[in-house]
């Protein structure tokens, strides 16, 4: 097992850990030996392919399974009801009384956040509020459009205002406008200190919102660390370029390639032959006065290392 | 710290109880089921009433006519009609009070023929036909001879010509051969007067509606708690099971312990079921009561009631409750749920042997049996038969059972909430029942 990693800067305790937890259902090994650590003020991208056991993971964290083998410490402790009061919680298949109305419904879950009614009834509105739902205040959810009641869902996790928060898929259903408040929920929860473990498959936001990853593959871990530090882990040493000239030629590099870049760049792909650095490479093109007009190590994408993982789950990092 | 910890708890499951009851006493189904089954059953009463009242006074204002062919010429100075009294009884009851006349008379015409009396009853002139033979006084056997197409009479039911005519022809054969008062008694031998002696030795008039007694309290206070009992355990479980097909379950199960949920439903649902039993209770046995004195309804009845009320609502609440935690679609809980009520029905079904002989060995079991106590033991008491130590013994034996079951059924309710797929075996279950 690798241990738990701690991100740059972060002193404080962590909020919830998940040391060597296991879990089967009859003969199905869902989770197998896997630690999690979740600090003060990070989002944190758990991924993996379908049943990969991110679910079953998540549900451990918020005490809804119990693990097999492991332990679950929230907030320095085991699971208690006082902390799991602290727990926001979006499950992924997504379900709400339809006939409950709105203002009554999120008054009713932060009461059983052990708010007082007042308190909770305030906290809700402000919510809707933010939600910009507060005009249907006492229309029943089974009246809202669907992407609506996926922000009712949302704001259901919010309540109680929560120190963690553990968002199964939080983002599908959602169209590009409320996608974007949502993830200014997440990064407003996270700038107050709280920390948010995300469970997606839309790796971009994972680039974008988290600092930390842990990819998970038929109940294992497969990768785990900082986003960019997995990435560039990732490099198999090519170099990019755009600029005029026989790249080909050059000594140092073994093959190219045409690399179609997210913003639709289409720079050079070099892979260099063994032993060739990026510096040697550069000097390369300064003495045969190519033109360069960027020259930068390949990275890849989240979404090329997630594909790469799965298929060849023995290519753990290291 | 236990203190506190308890103090937490209470406070989640008072916030699920009234979030339950208050969603459950607001819901469409509920309300009808509150003012509409009432309103429902009481119209069907007085629209039923009110039939059968217009049916018997448009009948008895009808006169039927016999056909009579008297071949032993022992009749030819009889009457030519009959009058029977009607429903003797009925005079002691409510509207039937008004009704002016429940004095059927009956014309008898003469045939000297059965030829004759034949082309009048195919013509509709007479109802049926009475021929007396002339070996009369020594066979004592008459004919009667019915039309092709009757009509069914609600007056006096489909009473035979030959029996309506038993008085006249009493009164015909001992006419001029007696004292006139001695053959006017012999045709109508027996005007009973029912009389009862109390405990105290007192003697009143008996009374319909207290000799119906053993049957209608019983029977209404039954149907009461069922109705209480079923709707809303019914609803708690198919509402459990919708709450677990939608994932909605798994948001609650974050901010509180499955023991608390299932807590908090079952008295929210219970409150509701209770608030129901009670309203019904008001609107039913209490101005039954007051109209009724002789219903003998009192604060007893009520309190008996409301125990089994409370006690039956726990057993079936928890086993409802489980039952929408082991569905996993609406449906296999609505069937379930089916099975289980209908267990609690039992003693409605076997009605005839309990309220003929209350205190016998099916009674008695049926008391201590947890499905059927409830009823069993509300349809004894109603009846008088329920001595309190059996009151008392029955009660514990469900307070016994519910605390039981309750626990059993919280430790399936806690593995079952979160389990999805296919409806689990009789094993899995057992396996729940031990992990749980």
């Amino acid at each position: 097992m690798t241990p738990p990693s701690t991100p740059q800067g972060a002193s404080l305790a962590p909020l919830l850990e998940l040391r060597r937890v296991s879990k089967r259902f009859g003969s199905h090994v869902a989770v197998d030996d896997v630690s999690l650590v979740l600090w003060p003020g990070e989002i944190f991208g758990l991924l993996g392919p379908n049943g990969a056991g991110k679910t079953t993971l998540l549900r451990m964290g918020v005490d809804l399974l119990r693990p097999d083998s492991g332990s679950v410490i929230l907030l320095g402790d085991s699971p208690r009801p006082a902390a799991l009061a602290r727990m926001g919680y979006l499950p992924e298949e997504r379900g709400l009384p339809t006939r409950a109305r709105l203002l009554n419904f999120l008054t009713y879950l932060g009461e059983l956040k052990s708010l007082s009614r007042s308190d909770s009834r305030n906290q809700a509105r402000r919510l809707l509020k933010r939600m910009e739902l507060d005009v249907r205040e006492t229309s029943k959810i089974g009246e809202l459009s669907k992407g609506n009641q996926q922000k009712i869902q949302l704001a259901s996790a919010l309540m109680g205002d929560p120190q963690i928060l553990l968002v199964d898929e939080p983002f599908s259903g959602l169209d590009p406008v409320n996608r974007s408040l949502a993830i200014d929920l997440l990064k407003e929860s996270v700038a107050q200190g709280k920390a948010v473990l995300i469970s997606t498959h839309q790796l971009q936001h994972v680039e974008q919102l988290c600092q930390r990853l842990l990819l998970l593959n038929r109940g294992r871990v497969v990768l785990e660390g900082e986003v960019g530090a997995v990435r560039r882990s990732h490099s198999d040493g090519s170099i990019l370029v755009n600029g005029t000239g026989d790249f080909g030629a050059l000594p140092g590099v073994e093959r190219l390639t045409r690399h179609i870049e997210g913003n639709g760049e289409r720079p050079i792909r070099l892979f260099l032959r063994t032993g060739v650095t990026a510096d040697d490479l550069l000097r390369q093109v300064i003495d045969r006065n190519l033109s360069l007009t960027s020259f930068s190590p390949h990275v890849p994408t989240l979404e090329e290392i997630f594909v790469h993982a799965v298929e060849k789950p023995d290519a753990r990092q290291p | 710290m236990r203190w506190r910890s308890l103090m937490h708890a209470s406070h989640k499951i008072w916030a699920v109880a009234e979030y339950e009851f208050i969603g459950a006493i607001t819901r469409l189904g509920y309300l009808v089921t509150l003012i509409g089954m009432p309103v429902f059953m009481a119209c069907l009463l007085a629209l039923s009433s009110l039939a059968t009242v217009r049916s018997a006074r448009e009948s008895l204002s009808r006169t039927r006519s016999i056909g009579v062919v008297d071949e032993s010429g022992l009749f030819s100075s009889s009457p030519e009609s009959i009058e029977t009294e009607l429903f003797p009884e009925l005079g002691k009851i409510g509207n039937m009070r008004d009704m002016p006349s429940r004095v059927r008379k009956t014309e008898l015409k003469r045939f000297s023929s059965l030829q004759q009396a034949h082309a009048a009853l195919q013509a509709g002139q007479v109802a049926s036909i009475v021929r007396i033979p002339a070996d009369y006084v020594g066979s004592g056997k008459l004919q009667e001879f019915l039309g092709p197409k009757r009509e069914f009479d609600l007056s006096s039911g489909q009473v035979a010509a030959g029996s309506l005519l038993r008085p006249w022809l009493v009164r015909g054969l001992l006419k001029g051969r007696i004292d006139p008062a001695i053959a006017a008694r012999a045709a109508d031998p027996a005007l009973i007067e029912r009389l009862v002696i109390d405990a105290k030795g007192g003697v009143a008039p008996a009374d319909l509606i207290r000799e119906i007694r053993p049957l209608i309290v019983p029977i209404g206070f039954a149907i009461l708690l069922l109705l209480s009992v079923f709707t809303s355990a019914s609803y708690l479980a198919t509402a459990l099971a919708e709450e677990k097909q939608n994932r909605a379950l798994e948001l609650l199960l974050t901010s509180l312990t499955p023991d608390q949920l299932f807590w908090g439903k079952l008295l929210g649902l219970g409150a509701a079921a209770l608030l129901q039993f009670l309203l019904y209770l008001m609107a039913v046995a209490a101005p039954a009561g007051l109209a009724y004195s002789a219903l003998g309804l009192n604060l007893v009845h009520g309190l008996v009631g409301l125990c089994y009320f409370i006690l039956g609502f726990f057993f079936f609440g928890a086993v409802l409750l489980t039952v929408g935690a082991i569905g996993n679609t609406q449906k296999y809980t609505q069937q379930l749920s089916v099975v289980c009520s209908l267990s609690g029905v039992l003693p409605l079904m076997m009605l005839t042997p309990l309220l003929s002989q209350p205190r016998g060995v099916l009674a008695r079991i049926l008391t201590y049996i947890p499905f059927t106590a409830p009823i069993t033991g509300l349809l004894r008491f109603g009846a008088d038969a329920l001595p309190w130590w059996e009151f008392g013994l029955s009660l514990l034996v469900l307070t016994i059972s519910a605390s039981l079951v309750i626990r059993v059924c919280a430790r399936v309710f806690r593995v079952a909430l979160l389990a999805t797929g296919a409806t689990p075996s009789l094993a899995q279950l057992w396996q729940w029942l031990r992990t749980g």
